[in-house]
């Protein structure tokens, strides 16, 4: 391959890389989008992200029930 | 090395690099959208004028949202602003203005809902059918994005009006 190709690929490859860096979405972010916006984006990870250990269940409460996970 | 080894070599590097951050930055995890959902519900509600200067926003049951609920700490809902509780028992639910009911079975709704019942709460949950028990807002995962459900009739009976562009983007308004 010839450098001129070899640099238009890489050119190619950083161009098409900068709309994904766009994408990294904080909370903080989502909470200034209209919710019109919302409802239009893809959730990538269906896991639970830190869960907090707040669930004792006592006798008198249902019992917990494992959250779903990525299909 | 010869030049042409060394130019592939940066191009490798720098593709790997590039294709590493597409996997990193592409990140929006299930419960980081539904929290940016929840403060949005609050938003739409009208809240009668008696109800104080805070909304405690209290997730009940197990904690799906780990530390990213803690943004919307403090975060204005009109002239109020919202503090996250997490609760792990009905009788804590009194201090309440919006919950969050998580793992919700059918047993656990109807529990947190009779416990709730008359109180100016704004219910929300994320489990299929919750509407129709008497949630007022429910999530849900459709092809990877989130819709939600509205029950006017629970909201109504919680003294709560929800906004008509709420509605309008509800996927199912039970009345």
């Amino acid at each position: 391959m010839s450098r001129r190709k070899l640099l238009l690929a890489c050119t190619l490859a950083v161009i098409l890389a900068i709309p994904r860096i766009a994408n990294s979405l904080t909370l903080n972010q989502l909470l200034d989008m209209p919710i019109e916006r919302l409802l239009r984006l893809e959730i990538t990870s269906r896991h639970l992200s830190q869960p907090a250990a707040l669930w004792p269940p006592s006798a008198k409460e249902p019992p917990a029930v494992e959250h779903r996970d990525a299909p | 090395m010869p030049r042409s080894t060394g130019m592939r070599a940066w191009c490798l590097g720098l593709a790997l690099i590039v294709f590493a951050g597409r996997a990193l930055s592409n990140d929006l995890p299930e419960y980081r959208l539904k929290a940016a959902f929840i403060y949005n519900f609050a938003l739409f509600t009208e809240w009668p004028a008696d109800i104080g200067p805070t909304l405690n926003l209290c997730v009940y049951g197990r904690d799906p949202f780990g530390e990213e609920i803690n943004a919307l700490q403090s975060k204005p809902v009109g002239d109020r602003r919202l503090v996250v509780r997490r609760v792990t028992s009905v009788a804590e639910l009194t201090v309440c203005q919006v919950v969050f009911i998580a793992d919700a079975s059918g047993e656990g709704i109807s529990h947190v809902l009779s416990a709730l019942r008359g109180a100016t709460v704004l219910t929300i949950a994320d489990s299929p059918g919750a509407a129709r028990q008497g949630v007022a807002l429910n999530m849900n995962v459709m092809n990877d994005k989130i819709t939600f459900e509205a029950n006017l009739t629970a909201a109504r009976a919680a003294n709560l009006k929800l906004s008509s562009k709420l509605l309008s983007l509800a996927t199912e308004v039970l009345q």
